[in-house]
């Protein structure tokens, strides 16, 4: 029961700063690896068949009027691809998330760092590949004579909402399996606090701001696929650069922010899946390019602020 | 930092597994600290010194590079 209970307490101990028992906290129990698996292989089957083959579950399917004064006018709303991203994303968050039959401390730092890896992996690739589709135009579809560079992004941030984790789940059992009878730790290096921390703040602000102001200002419309591009870069140097003075606290506080923003990030993507629909899911999936990077940099942002604070008071 | 840990096991006559189930961490585990290849948190440190009864200094040795 209490183990249950050890994943409840993310929505309760947001910014408490308790590490004694930090290394196996917010995790599923052991059980849930199965079935985690159970979900994955259908869904990432269905996915396959749904996306490349068009199949569709028969009769998984509303049809909607949109015009009452139009009978001819139906739209078709099909579930089939909505099921198989919640199917992938639940049985990977369960297989990656739930305790090892041995968890301890070093089971839970190697998918820590495993999943900061991926994000790194994950968003370098991204941002590679929007540049090579802006700079050289589309070398993967056929949809630059539509779209263009953008209509590009938006088949990439497709592949996006599942691809972190794909990548997270292959390098997290390298590490766990690849040597006999022993864990490799997947060193991970960062950027120092000078001068890559501040280039990443407020290059990131300011493009993040544009970002939100292209839909007003069609001056700033026509680069919206090359802000999203500079975005996903700058983003990652701020997460990737050290804080002013880190040390083993700070660095556990930045590991396990990325596992609590994970969560969100994808608690909310299944919400998103199951309820927005049409026009308004390209621009949850857009925003879904970002959404990890800044929740984590707000929750690590907001336990450093507050860790700093009560330094203060301590000498005062 | 290195460790005596493999020396001392000999002297209580254990295998990794056994150190591994009193402390309730996995072999894995116990093997990646006896190759100096990770650092165990100090409770961890801890408990491993109180399975061989010894203080922790005498088990765990800093270097000149820590």
């Amino acid at each position: 029961m209490s183990k249950t209970l050890d994943f409840c307490k993310v929505c309760f101990t947001f910014g408490k700063l308790n590490f004694t028992r930090m290394q196996t906290r917010y995790l599923f129990p052991h059980y849930f690896k199965k079935t985690g698996w159970v979900l994955l292989i259908p869904g990432l089957i269905l996915g396959y068949l749904t996306f490349f083959h068009q199949y569709q579950i028969p009769g998984f399917q509303i049809s909607i009027q949109p015009d009452p004064k139009n009978p001819n006018n139906i739209h078709i709303q099909y579930f089939t691809q909505s099921l198989a991203l919640a199917l992938v994303i639940m049985g990977v968050m369960f297989v990656a998330f739930a305790k090892e039959k041995f968890e301890d401390e070093l089971t839970a730092a190697i998918r820590r760092n495993a999943l900061y890896w991926s994000i790194l992996v994950n968003y370098s690739l991204c941002g590679i590949l929007m540049m090579v589709a802006i700079l050289v135009g589309d070398v993967f579809y056929d949809y630059q004579h539509i779209l263009g560079s953008f209509g590009y992004i938006i088949g990439l941030s497709i592949y996006n909402l599942f691809s972190t984790l794909i990548f997270f789940l292959l390098r997290y059992h390298y590490l766990l399996y690849s040597k006999q009878g022993e864990y490799k730790l997947g060193k991970l290096s960062f950027l120092p606090y000078y001068p890559y921390r501040n280039i990443g703040q407020y290059l990131s602000i300011f493009l993040f701001t544009l970002f939100l102001l292209a839909n007003k200002v069609p001056l700033i419309g026509t680069f919206w696929s090359e802000i999203i591009t500079l975005l996903c870069f700058s983003l990652l140097v701020w997460i990737f650069s050290r804080q002013k003075h880190e040390d083993e606290l700070v660095t556990n506080m930045r590991m396990e922010s990325m596992q609590l923003a994970l969560y969100f990030n994808y608690s909310l993507l299944l919400l998103g899946d199951i309820f927005i629909y049409g026009n308004a899911f390209f621009y949850f999936m857009i925003f879904n390019l970002f959404s990890v990077q800044i929740f984590f940099l707000i929750r690590f942002q907001f336990v450093y602020n507050k860790l700093m604070r009560e330094l203060k008071e301590a000498k005062a | 930092m290195k460790n005596s840990l493999r020396v001392e096991r000999a002297i209580k006559n254990i295998t990794q597994g056994e150190l591994a189930e009193l402390i309730g961490v996995s072999r894995q585990t116990i093997n990646t600290i006896e190759s100096n290849r990770y650092v165990p948190s100090t409770v961890l440190a801890l408990k491993i010194a109180r399975v061989f009864g010894k203080p922790v200094e005498e088990i765990f040795i800093l270097e000149d590079e820590d």
